[in-house]
């Protein structure tokens, strides 16, 4: 009867083990890296968009705050020019009145939202209209030379 | 060497290969574990994220928001209005303000993973009334 050899020398299976969970651990790396880089951006990106819509959000809040100073100035005035005299004494601050032109900028890291609102004449069932209202992104300053 | 010591030797490393491929293995399914949650919840709030930006949109333009939310599928549930989607869920609330010259409407439309919110975009208007001067 001849007897069985075995094929598997002495530390044969030691290195298949080692081989085998070098490699499991190279892809279970570049798996977690991945995913880790994929949630980041999508975070980061997420975070950026909640905060234009916030932006949005004030920048309609100040204008309703504007708003109510147009209807208060709007009392008691006739004609443009007066009005306009009027609305510039009560304006919310941070606000800027260029002829019949309201500008204010809601500020956000490198980032501002333009706004600009037309003054429609008192009387008209609109107060303003919307001109502008975008948003600008600030380069970051290059810190480096080639 | 013996051939039997020989298949002993063998039978014994055999044994230690298994043992520490099970405590890899182990180690390796918890890392694949956590890198698919945490890919799940990377789709998951890209695609609120793009759908939550739809729907505040769309608010934000229309007079009759609730048609717009049945149009997407929402169904009211006491104050909200919530849509399930493939692996997370979208809420939308409303808050209106009243002001001296108007109202302001503000729709908050949030992306949400069981309880963890990953997104919420408040979408506000104001709706200037009519005042006799």
């Amino acid at each position: 009867m001849n007897k069985r050899k075995v094929a598997l020398g002495p530390g044969a299976a030691s290195l298949i083990l080692i081989v085998v969970v070098l490699s499991l651990c190279m892809m279970a790396m570049l798996t977690q890296i991945s995913a880790r880089n994929d949630y980041n951006l999508c975070k980061r990106s997420a975070d950026m968009v909640q905060r234009v819509y916030e932006l949005n959000a004030q920048s309609e809040q100040k204008l309703a705050e504007l708003d109510a100073v147009l209807v208060s100035a709007q009392k008691d005035v006739s004609g443009m020019d007066a009005y306009l005299a009027k609305v510039a004494e009560k304006l919310p601050e941070g606000m800027t009145l260029d002829k019949d032109r309201i500008t204010w900028t809601e500020p956000l890291d490198n980032r501002n939202l333009e706004c600009i609102v037309q003054l429609l004449p008192p009387g008209e069932k609109q107060r303003t209209k919307w001109i502008s209202h975008k948003l600008v992104v600030d380069e970051p300053e290059e810190d480096w030379e080639w | 060497m013996k051939e039997g010591s020989r298949a002993n030797a063998l039978l014994v490393e055999l044994l230690l290969v298994i043992f520490f491929f099970m405590i890899s293995a182990a180690i390796l399914v918890q890392v694949y574990g956590d890198a698919k949650l945490k890919s799940r919840t990377a789709h998951a709030t890209n695609y609120s994220m793009i759908e939550a930006q739809n729907i505040a949109e769309d608010l934000y333009g229309s007079d009759d928001p609730d048609a717009v939310l049945a149009e997407y599928g929402f169904t009211a549930e006491g104050d909200a209005w919530v849509l399930q989607k493939d692996g997370y869920k979208l809420q939308v609330t409303l808050k209106n303000e009243e002001t001296e010259s108007g109202t302001l409407r503000t729709y908050n439309v949030s992306g949400m993973e069981k309880d963890q919110v990953l997104i919420n975009l408040p979408s506000t208007r104001f709706i200037p009334k009519e005042v006799s001067p």
